[in-house]
């Protein structure tokens, strides 16, 4: 029994790393523009078209891929941000929270932008076949198989995670990051251009959702509603580790992910489900603002 | 300036919103048609699945309208209205309703998933429209005793049954005996009810359960239920996912190298889907025994379903499978009853019903794997049933009932551990 805990914490442990990656961006978004973006996990399904589309028609890895799907993504993040939601929050701009209308903005971009691929692309399953799609490191003749794609993706998302940090704390653009989310009027004052921080802080996060997109195409399939399945675990991640935080977004990925898979080995995994969501509702109702929030 | 501007997006949001009116029609059957209403998972988790039920469905509605449509009626033609339940039972049940008051439906096909068609068809029942259920098992689909209700295929009790049947087949031609069980299923109305026939069966024959795992949809990760599975270490593994959750099942029991000594058994689902295959190595599927809906021996017994298969793989990708052949029976089956009943009045469809007599080989209705249709009192074809195949070199092998069998073919059981199995050649 002690080896089927530690084998399914070390699961749980790579498995709520790449939850903690897809969940990153959304944290960034929220911390900065105070925007819950609820396409979060479309954007995740679009980067992961684009990773799809240059590995078949140019046999492109998913991780050399990010070179051109990246950029775009923040391109595209930066233009959502500019064009679609700053013109709410500069009509809205006296009130004290984010309007309701971004929220359903938000929403509706992403059912749009599902259906959008959907149409085109139907509800197929698909697969890469990568380098490291199929490879397993295999310890101890069999005792614990390792997915060569998903250590990766963990590996990635702890990379990820001290940049972003880097980033924010340790740049001049994270300097004015930092200054428009913790009071946008004040930074406004002191020559911060706070509606393009708000188009870049945005543009990094989606694009720091389509990296995580890059590791997740290497062994999960393809599809248009792979949106769905990770932006809702996205929302419960952040929420868990703290809006806004970081290095919260890795710590809610990993708890989350350790509660699904020891626990799934004890009762069954609905009910391992069922923990998280108690664990998330006892973590805020002690800590309203995540383990980890400043907000 | 701004007021006008105000003025003119809500007229225009206002025509937006009335443009679905002026493209579906008037809700009325014509003369020179009748409105058949097909509700299918077109996105969502079974979206492939519920695709190929609506290619067949159309289908076989075009080849009915092409030979004269229902002669009975003056030649009417049929109009498929088709409406998507995304796999969700509360979109589901509020489509066959817009399907019935607002387009007039005269009967109803669907839902596939249990999860939808149980709350569904209750919605037709109470709006007093026939319901053909095809695709799901849930058993209460049949025993509500509900009048306007029938369904064209099998229940769940029926599928575990063809699967005990064919264990207890390869037991009587082996040493082999099925001591003990684990069961994964997705949970809900089809997985549960599954499981629950499962349970009984296994208690029938002394088999002892070791697993009893429901997982709820939308997984990104099946690796921990299949390391408890693995430590199980039950003789047979039963399971019944939807594509995606089979998908990520069969690829982690591969990678652990999960393999139950006497085989995965599952009851279609996911295992019945092309793009499963397409989207998967063949070595992961390999060995598993499953209950096909879908005659597989079709296209080599019958000339018209080879010339059918080889028209479905040009035009549509893929080839004859279960869930084409139930949207394909499903509009044979209620052009049939319409041409039987010469009038689209509910009682009349439901009487013509009571009288569907349909056998395999006599015509071109039956295209899954059953040998006749005839709905009992209950309202259930109680001569629907599925072949039990296993997947061998990455073809689906028929090996159980007899009628369906390959007459040289003999299982491969018990099942050659990971290490010890043969390259999959045929790729």
């Amino acid at each position: 029994m002690f080896n089927a805990i530690l084998i399914s914490l070390i699961h749980g442990i790579i498995l709520g790393g790449a939850y903690g990656a897809i969940a990153l961006g959304l944290s960034m978004i929220f911390g900065v523009t105070r925007i819950i973006n609820f396409a979060h996990g479309t954007m995740l399904m679009m980067a992961m078209f684009g990773y799809y589309g240059l590995h078949t028609l140019f046999g492109m890895s998913p991780y050399l891929g990010m070179i051109i799907v990246v950029p775009i993504m923040y391109g595209f993040g930066y233009l959502v941000q500019n064009f679609l939601l700053r013109p709410l929050i500069l009509r809205e701009r006296t009130s004290v929270v984010e309007p309701v209308s971004i929220l359903i903005i938000t929403v509706a971009l992403g059912i749009g932008l599902q259906n959008l691929f959907m149409m085109f692309f139907g509800a197929d399953y698909r697969r890469m076949d990568t380098f490291v799609s199929k490879e397993n490191w295999i310890i101890g003749d069999g005792v614990l198989v390792l997915s060569v794609a998903r250590l990766i993706a963990f590996i990635g998302s702890l990379v990820l995670t001290f940049l972003l940090y880097l980033l924010i704390n340790k740049t001049e653009l994270g300097l004015r990051i930092r200054s428009v989310s913790q009071n946008r009027n004040a930074a406004g004052l002191c020559g911060v251009d706070v509606y393009k921080t708000y188009n870049i802080s945005f543009g990094i996060g989606v694009a720091v959702v389509s990296i995580a997109a890059a590791f997740l195409s290497q062994f999960f399939f393809v599809s248009p509603i792979i949106g769905t399945v990770y932006g809702t675990k996205s929302f419960l991640v952040v929420v868990l580790g703290g809006l806004g935080s970081i290095p919260g977004a890795l710590l809610g990925g990993l708890i989350f992910g350790i509660v699904e898979s020891v626990g799934a080995q004890f009762i069954t995994s609905s009910s391992a489900s069922m923990l998280t969501f108690l664990l998330f509702i006892i973590v805020l109702m002690v800590r309203p603002k995540g383990l980890l929030g400043k907000v | 300036m701004k007021k006008l501007f105000t003025f003119a997006l809500i007229i225009s949001m206002f025509l937006l919103a009335l443009t679905p009116v002026f493209a579906q029609g008037e809700g009325e059957n014509d003369e020179n048609e009748v409105r058949i209403g097909f509700v299918w998972p077109l996105t969502g988790g079974s979206a492939t699945i519920g695709q190929q039920h609506d290619d067949g469905a159309r289908w076989a509605i075009e080849e009915i309208n092409r030979n004269g449509g229902i002669k009975s009626l003056g030649g009417a033609k049929i109009v498929p209205i088709v409406a998507d339940s995304q796999t969700k039972p509360d979109v589901g049940s509020t489509q066959v309703e817009r399907l019935i008051l607002k387009e007039g439906v005269v009967a109803i096909s669907g839902c596939y998933n249990s999860a939808v068609t149980v709350p569904a068809s209750e919605v037709a029942q109470r709006n007093r429209v026939p319901f053909f259920s095809m695709g799901a098992v849930a058993n209460s689909i049949s025993t509500r005793g509900y009048e306007y209700v029938n369904r064209i295929n099998n229940m769940a009790t029926y599928d575990i049954r063809e699967m005990f049947v064919a264990i207890d087949l390869f037991e009587s031609q082996t040493d082999e005996r099925v001591k003990t069980a684990s069961i994964i299923y997705e949970a809900t109305d089809w997985g549960a009810d599954s499981a629950k026939v499962i349970k009984e069966m296994c208690a029938d024959k002394g088999i002892k359960i070791l697993v009893d795992e429901p997982v709820t949809t939308g997984q990104t990760d099946l690796t921990s239920q299949v390391l408890k599975l693995k430590r199980a270490n039950a003789d047979v593994i039963f399971n019944a996912f939807y594509t995606p959750e089979m998908i990520l099942f069969l690829e982690a029991a591969a990678a652990n190298k999960l393999s139950p000594r006497l085989g995965h058994w599952t009851t279609g689902g996911g295992a019945q889907d092309p793009v499963f295959y397409a989207s998967t190595d063949p070595e992961i599927s390999e060995y598993i025994f499953i209950q096909e809906d879908w005659d597989v021996g079709g296209p080599e017994r019958y000339e018209w379903v080879a010339e059918l298969d080889a028209q479905v793989r040009e035009q549509n990708g893929y080839p004859l499978n279960s869930f084409f052949a139930q949207g394909w029976t499903a509009a044979y089956v209620i052009y049939d009853i319409l041409e039987m009943a010469g009038s689209t009045d509910p009682q009349d469809i439901l009487e013509a019903a009571k009288k569907l007599d349909l056998r395999k080989g006599e015509g071109r209705e039956i295209l899954t794997g059953y040998g006749r249709i005839k709905f009992d009192e209950n309202g259930q074809n109680t001569y629907s049933h599925g072949t039990i195949v296993q997947r061998v070199n990455n073809q689906a092998i028929p090996l159980s009932p007899t009628i369906n069998a390959d007459p040289d073919a003999t299982p491969v059981w018990p099942i050659p551990d990971w290490d010890e199995r043969p390259a999959v050649t045929n790729k």
